[in-house]
């Protein structure tokens, strides 16, 4: 639909690359995920639910802190001991809630990293969307400081690994006259006013962090950030079990005149500290440093995708609102009529910069009727190269060229299977940006010109590419969102099933059942069969 | 639906806790790493030294000269450069370390660090450290030397005293 940028750019070595890893990472995260539905239900899929999770560790991280911290004691000395008395001497909830704050610490590095993965992997990260992307990638910086600080604090052997090596670390920099570790050296020269300014620091940046989060989400309609209930009551049990059956304990006291041999890390937040002994450290610094850079310019590698924003036709905008809600990205505001109109007080208006060309907006508009007589059919709002009149041209045109017993029209969404080449006789199947776009009219409109059902399809529930399109779709049908389904549609004649990639066999066989159990039409005349045609509208 | 289909899912959520704590229990902890190795030690070859100014500061203007020139020019006209370091670290007659440290700062005018570490084998050990601090001179003014037997794990610092003017073996 639209430009086809991904085939300007087909000879990009870089693109071609790009593409393959997001493939390759998409198809094993849908199969993950596939089998996470089939056991939370699609809604609940915490693969669906990472960056809601990714706060719900932090509110853990939160509350069982603030609990830890009554009973710390900042010092050379006495932080180790403070630390083992909670541990050991009040482990029924002091031990438990240490244990709690570490677990929950690296479960918020799991389905950070994960989360970050998945956008990566399913293209969700450019255009309007490159401001979460970008907010986004320091927060994993803040994450790991935190964390790093935390293990500081316990003052064990740890501790003193991590102190060491990351002052090493960052004297690698030219920028210190002094260099750091020479604070390590010796027991003598470890103070406890160091200890207060980690303990300081380790409570200041995850204030930092919940207002990087919410800046993060800022620009998200309805974002995702509180866990479905089922989610927060088994992770929360999780957590617990993990915490009873191996609780977090210290390992030996920091001692400066004797190395740290063996460790027990913690990979989440250290997976990269073992380099410091294998690589040098500017080499380190060059993975770490430019991997965040690179991070950092995703959004404007290649292909960089831009369709045309939406377009409101102010003769025809009533200020309804229903667009404004609509919209997964607050790109559309409802601002004072700028035309003097005699009945209408308001009209939308589309902020460009967030516009990711959805159409969403397109199927919540009443003015998206193929049904009406006007010289250039418009909505009073849609995307310049797929309106109203593109979306009734293509149905008439798949309805033309089917000619079988039944036929079907599939609408699609792009950002799933393609479903131009199911290979199904007296099957139509039309691509659109995303099954949001679609307005209910123009269901009735195919039923009414031919086609015996309408088959609608797309990104899985609760993973729609454009976040809200098919719930939208899904009330839509369902009779609970304007503009709803005409009441004179057959609702047996209308079939909404979501779908990724790699579930085509299931959707295969949905189609079949759905064409099977289509009930006759009295149509006078068919015309003479013809393998099912695709085509992208 | 069947008793079985009801429960499946319930065993699929806990199925997926498990994996989910198991993951995170493990790697929380495990694989170990050994930092150093249990049969030997640690050195750290450290200390932060300023070089010998490379020019005098005195007798560069005469304040004759300075009140003629804007402030800003009166200071640039000095060079408070340092000399580099020359260091080198020799152990049972093998050198581990030898190399030239710049001085810090935009000016080169602040100490030269120097930070190395080296993991040995623990046990008798002959140690030898020199430093020259004045480009204007050859060979090294400031030499250090020290047997010592160093035990498993054993963190030696051999620091160099900038009061006392030699090196310390701690």
């Amino acid at each position: 639909m639209g430009q086809n940028t991904d085939s300007r750019h087909r000879g990009n070595l870089l693109f071609r690359f790009l593409k393959g890893v997001q493939g390759g990472g998409r198809r094993v995260f849908q199969m993950a995920e596939g089998a996470t539905s089939a056991a939370f239900g699609s809604e609940d899929n915490p693969f669906y639910c990472l960056g809601a999770m990714t706060f719900f560790f932090l509110y853990v991280l939160l509350v069982s802190g603030i609990y830890i911290y009554i009973f710390y004691t900042p010092g050379v000395n006495a932080a180790y001991a403070s630390v083992e008395h909670l541990t050991h001497q009040r482990w029924y909830l002091g031990g438990i809630m240490r244990s709690l704050h570490r677990y929950a610490s690296d479960g918020m590095v799991v389905t950070m990293t994960l989360h970050l993965l998945r956008r990566f992997f399913n293209n969700r990260f450019n255009g309007a969307r490159s401001f979460s992307w970008i907010t986004g990638v320091p927060m994993l910086w803040l994450v790991f400081i935190t964390g790093l600080l935390g293990y500081l604090l316990v003052w064990d052997k740890m501790a003193q690994f991590i102190a060491v090596r990351t002052s090493e670390w960052i004297d690698w920099l030219p920028i210190i006259a002094e260099p750091m570790a020479r604070n390590f050296l010796s027991n003598e020269s470890v103070t406890d006013s160091l200890f207060r300014l980690m303990v300081v620091t380790h409570l200041g940046i995850p204030l930092f962090l919940l207002a990087a989060m919410l800046l993060h989400t800022n620009r998200l309609n309805r974002p995702k950030v509180n866990l479905p209930r089922q989610l927060v009551v088994g992770t929360m049990l999780a957590l617990l079990v993990l915490s009873f059956v191996y609780p977090a304990v210290s390992q030996a006291p920091a001692n400066l005149s004797v190395a740290p041999g063996k460790l027990h890390l913690d990979w989440f937040y250290l997976a990269f500290y073992p380099l410091m002994n294998i690589w040098p450290l500017g080499a380190v610094w060059a993975l770490v440093g430019g991997g965040t850079i690179v991070l950092m310019l995703l959004p404007w590698l290649p292909p960089k995708r831009r369709d045309p924003v939406a377009v409101v036709d102010l003769a025809q905008c009533s200020g309804c609102n229903l667009c404004v809600i609509d919209c997964p990205y607050e790109a559309i505001r409802l601002e004072p009529r700028t035309d003097g109109h005699p009945r209408f007080i308001h009209e939308a208006q589309v902020d460009g910069s967030k516009c990711v060309s959805c159409g969403i907006c397109t199927g919540s508009c009443p003015f998206s009727t193929p049904f009406r007589h006007i010289e250039k059919l418009k909505s009073a709002i849609e995307m310049p190269h797929s309106g109203v009149r593109h979306l009734r041209d293509a149905t008439s045109r798949a309805l033309e060229e089917l000619s079988d017993e039944r036929r079907v029209i599939v609408f699609g969404c792009e950002h799933s299977m393609d479903i131009t080449r199911l290979g199904h006789a007296g099957v139509a199947g039309l691509r659109v940006e995303c099954t949001g776009m679609l307005p209910p009219s123009l269901i009735d409109y195919a039923l009414r010109h031919g086609a015996d059902g309408v088959f609608v399809t797309g990104c899985r529930m609760g993973d729609c590419y454009h976040r809200l399109g098919n719930l939208w779709m899904r009330q839509r049908l369902n009779d609970e969102r304007k503009p709803m389904l005409p009441r004179k549609v057959a609702r047996d004649r209308v079939k909404f099933f979501m779908a990724a990639e790699t579930d085509r066999k299931k959707l295969l066989s949905e189609i079949d059942a759905f064409c099977q159990t289509l009930p006759a039409r009295p149509t006078p005349e068919k015309k003479a069969h013809v393998e099912g045609g695709g085509s992208d509208v | 639906m069947s008793p079985l289909r009801k429960i499946w899912p319930y065993f699929g959520q806990g199925f997926s806790y498990l994996l989910f704590i198991a993951f995170i229990g493990y790697f929380s902890h495990s694989p170990s790493f050994t930092n150093v190795p249990p049969d030997d030690a640690l050195i750290k070859f450290t200390f932060t030294h300023p070089g010998k100014r490379i020019k005098p500061l005195n007798n560069i203007l005469t304040k004759a000269e300075k009140a003629k020139l804007p402030p800003q020019l009166r200071y640039r006209k000095r060079s408070r450069e340092r000399s580099p370091l020359r260091v080198e670290f020799e152990m049972d007659g093998r050198i581990l370390y030898q190399a030239k440290i710049e001085a810090r700062g935009l000016a080169h005018d602040l100490p030269s660090p120097v930070y190395q570490r080296f993991i040995i084998p623990a046990g008798r050990h002959h140690f030898l450290v020199r430093m020259n601090d004045n480009i204007h001179h050859k060979g090294y003014e400031y030499v250090g030397k020290k047997t010592l037997v160093l035990a498993p794990l054993q963190t030696l610092i051999i620091d160099f005293n900038n009061t006392l003017n030699r090196f310390v073996f701690e």
